[in-house]
């Protein structure tokens, strides 16, 4: 998103953000996503997480993580995010009035048809999402976006893929998605093998014994299998691992 | 039922064929019913994809397939997998391709493509008796741009493009295309429908189709999180549930005659599966839509009337 006091010409991809606001810390490291392309000294990092990130920082920008999953979860019993990046966006920019962004959520959610119970748990997240960050302004920042060819260049030292090594998604972490993690309990499983026939992902797999095994990896906390196993084997916990 | 190497759950393969980390949402009914399928179909395989939520399981470095991958135009999957097939077996009559490397070509397509732009396509290739398998992921809408209704998406069903409105409290309209009934006046030697949640029956079907030479083609009821408004933990019970309820008859034909898999022996009423789905809402809330309710059930009563048990 652009914002300026003059009308604003420009369309297109931003290459150069001064705010970069990223929903889960492993996309940090995601080569297809690369969201720390472009930053330049003296930008805003912001991530959703409850840990601090290590991240090798190509630039000096101004890193803040929060755990705002945890905070989606206890207003709406959810991980929606969108009212509580939106505010964390808001607030860091220092141009929004938190009067605006309760305006504009209220106003966006009723449009999609939201309950009016559900617009004010939203409202309650915003709020607090906006509070419990410092704003940032950039604004008298001689910011001059370049508008040379963009490098492309690999964050972190993964490397790129082997493209023809066939079932490479396996690199991408997408058990970053998880807000809940299945956990099976060893002493109720019966080694039957339902959860690892409807595990959308082929992210459980079944030990010699016929036991469950989870890729934690990859594992996205969809919970089919918890919904699915027929013995309430698989416990959900809050996710550690990732958040 | 002939000779099947499946009889329980204890059967299925356990050959991956389709590895962890794509994009697709947590829960995708499709990336479920893709895993399955391709267990049952073997290695090799050259899938022919287009346009749809399927598409970005392979997108640029990355693949979760441990088979071969071909992206057409959206109109045109099955024409592509003609023109594959024709090389493979020209390849292999000059000599320069072992046939053990054969592979088997398989269009995956959305219910958009399938029952929309890409009709024409797949009418061609059964016409011709084109040997390939046609998979269509149908989650009743065009899910990859934002769940816009298709002529698959079921009557009473909130899209991006069929919103309940004080004209049309309903939501669609318009009546779900019989894609079943249009392959099958086609005459091919092979049609089914399948569930992720039936997966015996699933794989027996495609062991089936694998002694017949010609169109082979598939409807699978691919429930949507995203786009029906459930939890990803509900997608299999969803597709049950679809099941259960008559609303989703599994059947097969070959060479164009019937025949019904499963019959549920009590069909449970199709409130049941409406009431628990974001896009059937307005059918329920602020007041309930009897008239509509009562027309989806009046359906599928009629449907299964005319079942022969
Ligand atoms: C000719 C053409 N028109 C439109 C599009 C844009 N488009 C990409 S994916 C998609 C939705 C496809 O819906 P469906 O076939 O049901 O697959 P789903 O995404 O639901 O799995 C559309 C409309 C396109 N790629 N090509
Ligand atoms: S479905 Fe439940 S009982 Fe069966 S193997 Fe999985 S965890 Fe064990
Ligand atoms: S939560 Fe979903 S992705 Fe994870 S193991 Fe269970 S079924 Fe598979
Ligand atoms: S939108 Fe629906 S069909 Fe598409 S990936 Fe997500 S769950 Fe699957
Ligand atoms: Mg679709």
């Amino acid at each position: 998103m652009r914002l300026s006091d003059a009308p604003i010409l420009e369309r297109g991809h931003i290459f150069n953000p001064s705010y970069v606001l990223v929903t889960a810390p492993s996309l940090l490291f995601d080569p297809t996503v690369k969201p720390l392309e472009g930053m330049a000294d003296g930008s805003v990092l912001f991530v959703n997480s409850s840990k601090e990130v290590q991240i090798v920082q190509p630039k000096k920008v101004h890193t803040i993580y929060r755990d705002i999953t945890e905070l989606a979860l206890k207003h709406i019993g959810r991980d929606i995010l969108s009212a509580a990046m939106g505010a964390v966006a808001c607030k860091l920019s220092g141009l929004i009035s938190l009067q605006s962004l309760v305006d504009s959520v209220e106003e966006e959610l009723a449009e999609l048809g939201l309950a009016a119970d559900l617009i004010e748990k939203n409202v309650q997240l915003a709020k607090e999402c906006y509070s419990s960050v410092e704003s940032i302004s950039l604004r008298g920042l001689d910011y001059k976006p370049s508008h040379k060819v963009v490098e492309v260049q690999y964050m972190g030292e993964r490397g790129i893929p082997d493209l023809l090594s066939m079932g490479n998604t396996i690199l991408r972490k997408t058990g970053s998605w998880r807000v809940f993690t299945p956990i099976v309990d060893k002493n109720l499983c019966t080694a039957c093998g339902i959860c690892y026939i409807y595990c959308p992902e082929a992210c459980i797999s079944l030990d010699e014994q016929g036991y469950p095994v989870i890729n934690y990896n990859n594992c996205k906390g969809c919970l089919v299998c918890t919904v699915e196993c027929p013995r309430r084997a698989i416990k959900t916990e809050r996710e550690t691992i990732w958040s | 039922m002939s000779i099947t190497k499946y009889r329980t759950l204890k059967d299925v393969p356990k050959e991956e064929f389709l590895v962890a980390g794509t994009p697709l949402c947590a829960g995708c009914g499709a990336l479920l019913v893709i895993r399955l399928f391709h267990k049952a179909l073997g290695g090799n395989v050259v899938w022919v994809n287009a346009a749809g939520c399927v598409t970005l399981m392979a997108t640029f470095p990355y693949t979760p397939l441990r088979s071969s991958w071909f992206y057409t135009a959206m109109p045109s999957a099955p024409a592509g997998a003609q023109g594959i097939r024709d090389a493979l077996d020209i390849l292999i009559k000059k000599g320069k391709l072992d046939p053990a490397e054969n592979l088997k070509v398989v269009v995956i397509t959305g219910d958009g493509a399938a029952s929309d732009i890409g009709l024409q396509s797949a009418s061609g290739a059964i016409h011709r008796g084109l040997d390939f398998f046609y998979l269509c992921v149908d989650n009743e809408a065009y899910g990859n741009t934002g769940f816009q209704a298709s002529s698959l998406s079921p009557i009473g069903s909130g899209t991006a493009t069929t919103k309940p409105t004080h004209l049309y409290p309903a939501g669609n309209v318009l009546p779900k295309k019989d894609l079943f009934e249009i392959w099958r006046s086609h005459r091919p030697p092979y049609v089914a429908t399948i569930s992720p949640s039936h997966v015996v029956d699933m794989l027996r079907k495609v062991e089936k189709a694998l002694s017949f030479k010609g169109p082979k083609l598939f409807l699978a009821l691919c429930p949507c999180p995203t786009g029906w408004g459930i939890e990803p933990s509900e997608s299999v019970q969803l597709a049950r549930l679809a099941v259960e309820t008559g609303i989703w008859p599994l059947k097969e034909a070959v060479y164009g005659e019937v025949t019904h898999t499963h019959i549920p022996s009590k069909r449970r009423p199709v409130e049941d599966y409406l009431k628990v789905q974001r896009r059937f809402a307005h059918l329920f809330k602020p007041i309930k839509n009897e008239a509509v309710i009562a027309e989806i059930q009046k359906q599928v009563d009629e449907y299964w009337s005319k079942v022969e048990r």
